[in-house]
């Protein structure tokens, strides 16, 4: 698990800091997003339940998003700044990264609870929710400021972006520093086993 | 878990109608060409020794933000007489050339009389409706307003030139003071601009205090101080705020052995500056392009 948890973290770190020289790219997201399609193929063999498992395909089409937009980008800078509609294009991506970052927050309180932790696992559950309201009101006001070209805001809700990127990456942390007790990783299993059907009725 | 859940796709309905509705209100304000700002103006274009004539002006146009075409060219039907050529900052520029509102840009084109010398004396030349060329190759026909092309000769009564004041003021006029005095005694025979009926109350010009339409005959004795005030205050209507104005009215003037002068009186201009998004966008309401 804690590999799988280090793998996200370093990958979101790559996302969020990623260097630019100029207008090129050092390490395009795309590579962070690979980094963290692996975390969670990890955090899915070790824990196998259903929002890893669709984290797992949320990443995938990140990488995917991310891999045709850096494309597009590098032979046509302008692209996405030249249609009224494609102009919008990183609210999409912030809403495709926000049901990401759920799917992985659900499973790892799921994965707490398998560790018997509840105390950690209120936490984890009041900080996904605080999480994603914050996500949201950020995503709002980019939409807003995009539409009017508030570039102050646009500046603002990007700076608050990489706050909420270092916090999730700080929660992946945590989790990743868990110590497994191999007795519980026994009962583990049944756990996930007797929360999946009420996952999928949920779906 | 499940409050979390709940959490989640209230969001996501929120970020997704503000979604559609930032998309739909984009694409209503799209504007599908550059809006050129209504002028009324006249410059005085002859060439003459002596005497500094402004050979070129404006033009300012919205267009939508990121819009990469420029002006190439604009071309007046009727007056083929005269040659312009037109420099669109923006061409050079990238973003320096432009002042942004929201998502507009705002750009100033400047149009200069190209004719070497205009010497000779023609009737006074009205610009209204344009063809506008853009760098992409589309024309689009602009009704520009009005700007009138004079070709007053000047010919400057004995006048010594004291001073000249100029300062923008809160109700958005655009003040001159010029004073002069008389070195010897003068009459105002006429004062004239084609401009005068469009202006209308907007323009105020008084000469020591008498106003425009009773100076014609006043009376000054040598060494007397001539004070000429001029404003322009647009009406509080965006139309009228959002357009340009400048009149230059040829004073005639009788000195004591009979004969006439002329002089052109300068500086007397308006150009809209308080633009706002929110005004942009009546504006553009109210000329039926939204």
């Amino acid at each position: 698990m804690g590999s799988g948890y280090k793998k996200i973290l370093l990958g979101i770190f790559m996302v969020t800091f990623h260097i630019n020289l100029g207008p090129i790219q050092i390490v395009p997201p795309v590579f962070g997003w690979l980094v963290v399609t692996f975390g969670v193929t990890e955090l899915l063999e070790a824990f196998p339940n259903t929002p890893f498992r669709n984290g797992g395909y949320l990443a995938k089409a990140i990488l995917f998003y991310t891999l045709i937009t850096s494309v597009v980008e590098f032979f046509n800078p302008t692209f996405f700044s030249s249609s009224s509609m494609l102009q919008f294009s990183p609210v999409i991506y912030g809403i495709i990264h926000l049901l990401f970052a759920y799917q992985i927050l659900e499973g790892s309180i799921l994965y707490v609870r398998s560790l018997k932790m509840e105390d950690l696992e209120k936490s984890f559950t009041t900080r996904t929710g605080t999480y994603i309201i914050l996500y949201v009101v950020n995503m709002l006001v980019l939409s807003f400021s995009i539409a009017f070209h508030g570039s102050m805001f646009i500046t603002m809700s990007a700076i608050t972006g990489i706050i909420l990127n270092i916090w999730f990456m700080m929660m992946m942390s945590e989790l990743g520093r868990l110590e497994v007790v191999p007795s519980v990783s026994g009962s583990d299993q049944d756990f996930t086993g007797a929360m999946e059907p009420a996952e999928d009725t949920e779906e | 878990m499940q409050r979390n859940k709940i959490i989640l796709k209230v969001g996501l309905s929120m970020l997704i109608l503000s979604l559609l509705l930032s998309i739909g209100l984009v694409s209503y304000m799209r504007l599908d060409e550059p809006v050129f700002l209504y002028n009324f103006k006249e410059s005085n274009i002859l060439s003459q020794e002596g005497y500094y004539s402004k050979r070129n002006f404006d033009f300012t146009y919205i267009t939508n933000l990121g819009d990469s075409r420029y002006v190439t060219a604009i071309s007046f039907p009727g007056a083929e007489a005269v040659e312009f050529s037109v420099i669109d900052p923006s061409s050079y520029l990238s973003s320096g050339a432009q002042d942004r509102y929201g998502q507009y840009a705002l750009r100033t084109v400047n149009v200069t009389v190209t004719d070497r010398d205009v010497t000779t004396s023609f009737d006074p030349i009205e610009l209204r409706n344009g063809i506008v060329t853009l760098s992409n190759g589309e024309t689009m026909e602009v009704d520009f307003g009005r700007v009138v092309l004079t070709n007053h000769g000047q010919n400057y009564p004995s006048v010594q030139f004291i001073s000249s004041t100029s300062f923008g003021s809160s109700d958005q006029a655009n003040r001159n003071t010029s004073t002069f005095k008389a070195s010897e005694a003068l009459t105002l025979i006429s004062i004239e601009s084609p401009l005068f009926n469009d202006l209308d109350s907007m323009l105020s010009l008084e000469i020591n205090g008498v106003d425009l339409k009773d100076i014609e005959g006043m009376l000054f004795d040598k060494d007397d101080i001539i004070t000429v005030t001029t404003a322009i205050a647009p009406t509080e209507q965006l139309n009228s705020t959002y357009t340009a104005y400048e009149v230059q009215p040829l004073l005639t003037w009788q000195d004591e052995n009979g004969d006439s002068h002329t002089q052109i009186l300068n500086n007397i201009n308006y150009r809209p500056y308080r633009f706002q998004l929110s005004g942009i966008v009546k504006y553009l309401k109210e000329r039926g392009v939204l």
